[in-house]
């Protein structure tokens, strides 16, 4: 070991901080060296000195009062307390690392969700195969549909309505995607879980509704709580004119639900039912407020003073029954079309929710 | 009963106790003004820097892991804070661990060791240490108090200063030959200053 290699080690040798192999090399350079040995010497009177502490003078007897009293007035005003808040909050908007992440997150996925709203945007439309349906159906409120034409479907002939017929679940899962002008492109695309549908706005809600993202109320549109025997959901479409289309399909025939969101929201408990009264003298107060509805004009015959669904016989086979529905607050114009009697239309009409 | 650890009056504090805080404030006041007075040499200025620090800490507590210790971050806040305030009071900004201010020192450096004579005077060295001190970057000085003044290992440096162990040791290295080539050139002025009387 040579005097510059000392040199360097010198101020840890002095503190006993050297490794013993090396304090062996140090020891044995020392002996034959007068100047590390003189620099050990002038180290070690540096040492001592920097380790004075006398000439320290103390602090100030009310440092701590004074040092307590300026974080109360500044930092907590007069209550104590209030440090606590403050500092638990300071506490919660440091946890930079948890809500930092959980904020990247969120934006990515916002990103994500107006991109591909966008993408979805330029595709006419798709559809919902293989949906299957489980969960709590609710209780049904039928306020008045129409069982023939211009007469009223009452409360007690609606009563026991699902006790022949099918009761029918809520949409789980939605197994594939197609449509008629989205086909194509859906089948090259990613697989569109439930989930990933939700959060795309399906169905496409419009400008100023909430979207079934930031309200859970909303994930699923209106359906029926009855069907007749034998019916079951064969498959959903979506389009981009908002509207939803539900197809429910025995072995001969099938029953076309179409839901489409409207303009205003309705006060009311989730899940009732309420008559569609014309496109704009409407005397029902749920309705008076709702903008035009989105279903053609042709299944409204005369609107007017009308407060009750229009049955329209579409063919000698099929009937189409129009009504609408408050769902968790939205209204909804629903045309139901099928291969029943009027009455049994109705009564799908009425277990809507 | 076993007092509470610094840790958990730092947890207490984030709680909202105050009376937990004033007990971190009355166990590292000491440490908080060593610190400020040996960087500054200036009683009510460490005060004041001291009192500084402990609002800093009190406004950054929700900042401090309390699954770590306590002191390193309140020494570093410390550090930090009088660093910044010699700065300002410089108005210079000082490159820090520059290597060119140790490589300076050491080319005018020009002890012969081999010369007892040049062994210090314990009494001058105790004012020259003072000195000394005060003409070192704030950096160098800021390892040497925590060093020597804190007691603290090259790894409670490193801790403390948020830098690695083998960084330490070089940088102290090349402090100590700084702090020796100002004592060194303060003893030759003084010899100086004594001679030239005498020569007349």
């Amino acid at each position: 070991m040579n005097c510059q290699q000392v040199d360097k080690l010198l101020y840890l040798y002095c503190d006993n901080q050297v490794q013993p192999h090396l304090c062996e090399e140090i020891e044995a350079h020392l002996k034959n060296c007068v100047a590390c040995r003189n620099n050990l010497i002038m180290t070690k009177m540096e040492n001592q000195a920097l380790r004075l502490k006398e000439d320290i003078p103390p602090t100030s007897p009310d440092f701590c009062k004074k040092v307590m009293a300026s974080i109360i007035r500044d930092y907590t005003g007069t209550s104590r307390d209030r440090g606590g808040i403050i500092q638990r909050f300071r506490c919660l908007v440091s946890r930079r690392s948890s809500l930092q992440m959980a904020g990247g997150l969120v934006a990515a996925l916002l990103l994500f969700c107006l991109l591909a709203n966008s993408s979805l945007r330029s595709i006419n439309g798709y559809r919902l195969e293989n949906q299957t349906r489980s969960g709590d159906t609710g209780p049904h409120i039928a306020s008045g549909i129409a069982q023939e034409h211009g007469q009223p479907y009452t409360a007690s002939e609606n009563s026991g309505i699902t006790a022949g017929g099918t009761q029918v679940k809520e949409p789980s899962r939605v197994e594939s995607i197609s449509g008629p002008g989205a086909t194509k492109t859906l089948s090259g695309a990613p697989d569109y879980s439930r989930d990933k549908l939700g959060s795309l706005g399906i169905p496409n809600y419009q400008r100023g509704h909430p979207s079934p993202t930031n309200s859970p109320q909303l994930r699923y549109i209106p359906r029926p709580g009855y069907l007749p025997s034998g019916y079951s959901l064969a498959r959903i479409e979506g389009s981009l004119d908002n509207t939803i289309t539900m197809v429910y399909k025995n072995k001969d025939d099938e029953i076309t639900i179409r839901v489409m969101p409207e303009g205003g929201e309705q006060t009311g408990t989730a899940g009732e039912s309420f008559l569609r009264a014309g496109k704009s003298k409407s005397t029902h107060p749920a309705v008076a407020g709702a903008q035009s509805p989105a279903i053609p004009d042709e299944t409204y015959g005369s609107g007017g003073e009308n407060v009750y669904p229009k049955v329209e016989l579409e063919s000698p086979t099929t009937t189409t029954v129009a009504l609408s529905v408050n769902h968790y607050g939205l209204v909804y114009s629903v045309q139901i079309t099928g291969a029943l009697p009027p009455e049994e239309l109705g009564r799908i009409a009425s277990s809507f929710k | 009963m076993v007092a509470p650890s610094d840790e958990r009056l730092a947890y207490e504090t984030l709680q909202g106790n105050l009376t937990a805080f004033e007990e971190l404030v009355h166990r590292y006041q000491r440490v908080v003004f060593t610190i400020a007075y040996r960087m500054l040499n200036h009683r009510e200025e460490a005060e004041d820097i001291a009192q500084e620090v402990f609002i800093t800490v009190y406004q950054k507590m929700y900042q401090f892991d309390t699954s770590k210790k306590f002191a390193p971050w309140i020494q570093r806040i410390t550090v930090n804070t009088c660093i910044t305030r010699l700065r300002k009071r410089k108005k210079v900004v000082l490159v820090n661990f520059d290597e060119t201010v140790a490589h300076r020192n050491e080319l005018t450096l020009n002890a012969n060791y081999d010369d007892p004579s040049i062994i210090y005077d314990r009494e001058e060295l105790k004012d020259d240490i003072k000195t000394a001190l005060l003409n070192l970057p704030e950096s160098y000085r800021a390892m040497i108090v925590l060093r020597y003044q804190m007691d603290m290992s090259n790894q409670e440096i490193a801790d403390t200063l948020g830098i690695t162990r083998e960084n330490v040791e070089v940088k102290m290295h090349r402090a100590r030959k700084s702090l020796r080539t100002i004592l060194m050139r303060q003893r030759e002025e003084r010899r100086n200053r004594d001679e030239l009387p005498a020569s007349r």
